[in-house]
């Protein structure tokens, strides 16, 4: 909230002026970037990337070379193990996306089990652990006005009882009719402060980051929308990796901000692998 | 080790000399005799601090008022000529025959416009710079420092200070400084004895301290003296005015900013007299009718400050100060739209009760009962949701502190001091409809104790020893809920200790000493060393300070930081005390500095001692000052070359480096020009290495978001800094019974373009098929001039 707060008494005080500068910095360690998740009830999906120098440039024909092909994928349950298989994907953009995944659906995320990723590429090998957390179903979903003069947009509410044991992390998405499940802004929370409480909440619209942020309208739904809401239980590191990513993107050009540093769960490189105990609900929200 | 060594080795020396002086004291039994009294200014009738009293022939011996203008001088029977002077003030001779204890109470006139001492920084005796033992100590008169340019006109102590050498500022107009390496905690800061927590109005841009209310200021960089502690780096002590003991006097100003007046005068002439003093800002409200008329009606901000004092002297033996402060930023931000409102009050309070009594002319004691509160809030409210977090801290402060001039050679001070202090370390509660929730509050309460023998020592006319000993001692006591954590941070099991139960205890002896060998009758070699004791931490989750920034104490988790730090330097007067120099050369070692992890999230519900990283930090650098104290032309040119660095363990592999703190070069250049009765110029130059800053070096996408991954800790620079500021005071011509002043002030006369923080941004182009990255660096104050209107009657 604090850069809310700087914003605006920057902007109301002083005149800040910038100019476009060019920076000489070091080459980072070239390391692979995991985006991987397993939901109960469905299979685990990876995608291998890789990281660059800040300011090199990128070309969306170089897509192949930015896309870790070839690599060997597995993920095993301690008991089980299975290799996932690598297919193209194309994009709406007109480029196409490598993914791994387990199209033979040989392994479903269950409840409260721990799965391992294990990948070897290049002779890089990279180690992860997640867990499928149990989940507490929300109680209702329901929907208000924003204000009184307000009869197109509305705010969605849940409610909730959090399970009096501490230590519950929580990430919640939404899609709106044909859309994709997106993540709000801030889309994920803790129970340190509410434990054992059963309290109402707001829902925030998910939307993409590159989407322009209209403060008037952010974070609600219109009218006459069909919302799904998929709210998850998440482990602890699981949390760790989206609460310092959401802060590290979230001060994007404050100037007093920190540098927070994304911590991830990958032994051997960056990113996350992580599992979701997810639960689905949907409301129509009546013209 | 090494530390360890020396400091066993001070104790030593602390001991043997103690027993030198014990047979020093009984040894010279001649018959003598004590001068003693008080020094004011004949105008106002206020006490003046630091003025000098000296043998005005050989020089041989002298003596300076202390804090309440008293001074007390023990000799042998005889006739002595002495000279009382004060810079900026008329020198007095008398010729005063010892032949039993003599009470003599002076006032001092100012000195008429021809002397042209103004002078922004007082030298004190003229030759003080080589003759004390002090090192890095320097005094500033604020009525002085009035004719220097200064941000929108405000003028401001904490940004004079940071134009000295070794001091710096924390960041672009900001009035938070810091001393020779050390955070912006390590400066202990008091006013009327109270400490204050939080200096900065507006994120900091403008200090507490409204300049019209205040006496007197002395900054302390190095050598501590033993009645300070609790601070690693340096002391900042302010003095409030008095008021004036003789007529009714008001003061004031108006800026673009804010406006300032000041009431002052005698309840009962030559006994008790009063001052009090308001400053508020109006920008803002400025454009409230513009703002009301959007969706954000109903967001304002202001500051004030409150300083109010009055006095009574009981007779010549007792006087009673009361005093205190009260200052507030609100920020009420509101954005109808959403419904949503973000409320941020904050500020200090203090108080202070003091009682002067001369026990004899020769004992004078000051006892002080203190109280100062820093509070912070931040609410935030949308629609049925509400929720606040509070932070801050309370000492309830007592004191006792005495000194005693058993003969000219000897200026001894000793005293004692506890202090109990109140943490609220963000405690958050908050409601969403019905429902209520509390977040862990755990108020962390702790004893603090120190006391304290000092003995400023004239061991031959060469040489002169300033030694301390202080010991201090810091205890966590309970109520407190101690939570032990799992390996994911959270809180599994709870130790309850009752009220006043001891948690954790700290302690320790902090030995002080200082030395100056006289080469000759203009120049000096001094040398100082100090061991600091520090039990409270200042921990920011931004990267500058903020008011939101934490107050902890040393507890059961955190330990004190402990520092030391050895100086040594070269002083000369030039052209009869025209021009004074001086080299100054220093090395801190500083333990136990904690800081958030650079992957730390807040997270309301879990103490914040559970983010911090634990480390070591060094700095080391050398100060050259060159002043001229006299002439229509004066001023300073300060240089400072240094390093400071940082290693932790979890931060950076374990590897050293550089401090935010950390500028390899520091320059100021001040002037200040009197062309004439009415017409008064100053300037300011100043340059420093740019500040080193994290920055990313690479990126990665997640969720088609670009990411960033940090390079080594502070391991860029920012370009140099450099600006200049100039100012024009007109003054009426004097003999009016309305005196008044206009201040012209340019602030970055140039138009230095000063990065004040870099960003990055990437967007992907669809049509170019590509994605673009760039880098911005955005510089705050552009050139600003200002006009300030004082008046005083």
């Amino acid at each position: 909230m604090e850069r809310y707060i700087v914003a605006l008494i920057l902007c109301t005080f002083l005149i800040a002026c910038q100019d476009e500068i060019s920076l000489d910095l070091p080459i980072p360690e070239e390391a692979i970037v995991v985006e991987g998740s397993i939901e109960n009830d469905s299979i685990a999906v990876v995608v291998l990337t890789r990281n660059a120098p800040y300011f090199s440039e990128f070309n969306f024909n170089d897509l192949d070379e930015y896309f870790v092909k070839d690599a060997d994928v597995r993920v095993t349950d301690g008991t089980d193990t299975v290799q996932l298989s690598e297919l193209t994907v194309p994009s709406s953009a007109g480029f196409e996306f490598t993914v791994y995944a387990d199209l033979q659906f040989e392994m479903i995320g269950e409840f409260g089990k721990t799965y391992w990723l294990l990948v070897e590429s290049d002779g890089t090998s990279l180690r992860a652990k997640t867990t499928i957390p149990h989940v507490q179903s929300i109680d209702s979903l329901f929907y208000r006005p924003v204000n009184e003069n307000n009869d197109t947009l509305v705010m969605l509410r849940a409610q909730m009882a959090d399970p009096d044991t501490l230590g519950n992390y929580y990430r919640s998405f939404t899609k709106v009719n044909s859309d994709l499940f997106w993540p709000p802004l801030n889309s994920i929370g803790d129970d340190l402060f509410i434990n054992g409480v059963a309290f109402e909440f707001p829902i925030f619209r998910g939307q993409p980051r590159s989407d322009e942020l209209d403060p008037n309208t952010y974070g609600f739904f219109t009218r006459g929308d069909t919302v799904v809401v998929k709210f998850c239980a998440i482990d602890a590191v699981h949390y760790d990796f989206w609460a310092t990513m959401e802060q590290q993107l979230g001060q994007e050009g404050s100037p007093f901000a920190s540098p927070t540093e994304i911590l991830g769960n990958i032994e051997g490189g960056l990113g996350i692998w992580g599992g979701y105990g997810a639960t689905y609900e949907t409301v129509y929200i009546e013209e | 080790m090494k530390d360890n060594r020396a400091f066993k080795a001070m104790i030593a020396v602390l001991l043997f000399l103690s027993c030198m002086l014990l047979f020093s004291l009984e040894s010279k039994a001649q018959v003598k005799y004590t001068l003693s009294g008080y020094l004011k200014d004949a105008s106002s009738g206020e006490t003046l601090i630091g003025a000098n009293v000296f043998d005005a022939e050989e020089r041989s011996f002298g003596a300076t008022t202390n804090l309440y203008g008293f001074y007390s001088l023990t000799l042998p029977e005889g006739k002595y000529k002495l000279e009382f002077s004060y810079i900026g003030y008329e020198s007095v001779f008398a010729e005063i025959n010892l032949v039993e204890d003599v009470n003599y109470n002076l006032e001092m006139k100012l000195k008429g416009f021809s002397a042209a001492e103004e002078i922004v920084v007082r030298a004190e005796r003229q030759d003080e710079n080589v003759n004390s033992a002090d090192m890095g100590k320097v005094e500033l008169s604020v009525d002085k420092i009035k004719n220097l340019p200064a941000l929108l006109g405000e003028v401001d102590v904490l940004k004079t200070i940071q134009l000295l050498p070794g001091v710096m500022s924390s960041g672009e107009g900001n009035s938070g400084f810091y001393v020779r390496g050390g955070g912006p905690d390590q400066n202990l800061i008091l006013l009327d004895d109270a400490t204050v927590f939080n200096t900065g109005h507006l994120l900091g841009f403008f200090s507490v301290f409204n300049a019209d209310a205040i006496k007197n200021t002395t900054l302390i960089k190095g050598g501590m003296p033993a009645q300070y502690g609790g601070r690693l780096s340096s002391v900042l002590d302010i003095s409030m005015k008095d008021g004036n003991m003789k007529r009714f006097q008001a003061t004031g100003g108006i800026g673009l900013l804010s406006s300032r007046l000041t009431l002052e005068g005698p309840i009962k002439k030559e006994v008790s007299s009063f001052m009090i003093s308001g400053r508020r800002t109006y920008a803002f409200e400025l454009a409230k009718p513009g703002i009301d008329r959007t969706d954000f009606a109903g967001t304002s901000y202001y500051f004030y400050d409150l300083n109010a004092k009055v006095n009574y002297r009981f007779s010549d033996k007792d006087r009673l100060y009361l005093s205190g402060y009260f200052g507030r930023d609100v920020l009420n931000y509101k954005f109808n739209n959403r419904d949503l409102e973000l409320r941020m009050p904050y500020g200090n309070i203090t108080t202070t009760l003091r009682w002067n009594h001369l026990f004899s002319n020769k004992l004078f004691m000051n006892a002080s009962a203190i109280y100062n509160d820093y509070q912070f809030k931040f609410g935030f409210g949308a629609q049925d949701f509400d929720f606040t977090l509070e932070s801050g801290v309370k000492d309830a402060n007592f004191k006792l502190d005495f000194d005693y001039y058993p003969i000219a050679t000897h200026k001894i001070k000793f005293g004692a001091n506890y202090t109990y202090h109140t943490f609220i370390p963000n405690a958050a509660s908050g409601s969403s409809g019905e429902v209520e929730f509390e977040g862990i509050e755990n108020r962390q309460y702790a004893h603090e104790f120190a006391a304290y023998v000092q003995d400023e020592i004239d061991l031959a006319d060469w040489l002169k020893v300033n030694l301390g000993l202080r010991w201090s001692r810091f205890q966590q006591i309970g109520p407190y809920e101690q939570y032990l954590y799992d390996d994911f941070g959270i809180p599994r099991d709870t130790i309850f200790f009752d009220r006043g139960e001891t948690i954790k205890a700290y302690q320790g002896l902090e030995p002080r000493a200082s030395a100056r060998v006289k080469l000759n009758n203009v120049s000096s070699m001094k040398a100082g060393v100090s061991w600091n004791a520090q039990y409270l931490h200042l921990v920011s989750i931004g990267n500058t300070s903020l008011p939101a920034d934490l107050w902890l104490p040393s507890n059961v988790n955190v330990e004190p930081q402990r520092g030391v730090q050895y100086s040594v330097g070269y002083f000369r007067n030039f052209q009869e005390n025209m021009y004074e120099a001086s080299i100054e050369l220093y090395y801190k070692n500083m333990k136990n500095q904690i800081r958030y992890a650079q992957g730390y999230v807040p997270e309301l519900g879990v103490d914040p001692d559970e983010g911090f990283i634990y480390g070591s930090g060094r700095s080391f650098g050398s100060e050259f000052f060159l002043r001229k104290n006299f002439g229509d032309l004066n001023g300073w040119v300060g240089y400072t070359i240094s390093k400071t660095d940082r290693e932790f363990e979890d931060l950076n592999r374990g590897e050293r480096f550089p401090a935010k703190y950390d500028r390899t070069h520091d320059l100021s250049v001040v002037l200040s020009y009197t062309l004439s009765e009415n017409w008064t110029f100053g300037g300011a130059f100043v340059f420093g290495t740019g500040t080193a800053f994290t920055l990313p070096i690479g990126r990665y996408l997640i969720n088609g978001d670009i990411v960033y991954e940090y390079g080594d800790v502070n391991s860029y620079r920012i370009k140099d800094y450099h600006r200049m500021d100039l100012s024009a005071t007109w003054k009426s011509s004097k003999k009016k019974r309305w005196d008044s002043s206009w201040t012209f002030s340019v602030y970055n006369i140039y138009n230095r373009k000063n990065t004040f923080f870099i960003f990055y941004d990437a967007e992907f182009s669809i049509e170019e098929q590509q994605l673009n990255t760039k880098a911005y660096s955005v510089a705050l104050f552009p050139i600003i001039p200002s006009v300030t209107y004082n008046f005083k009657f």
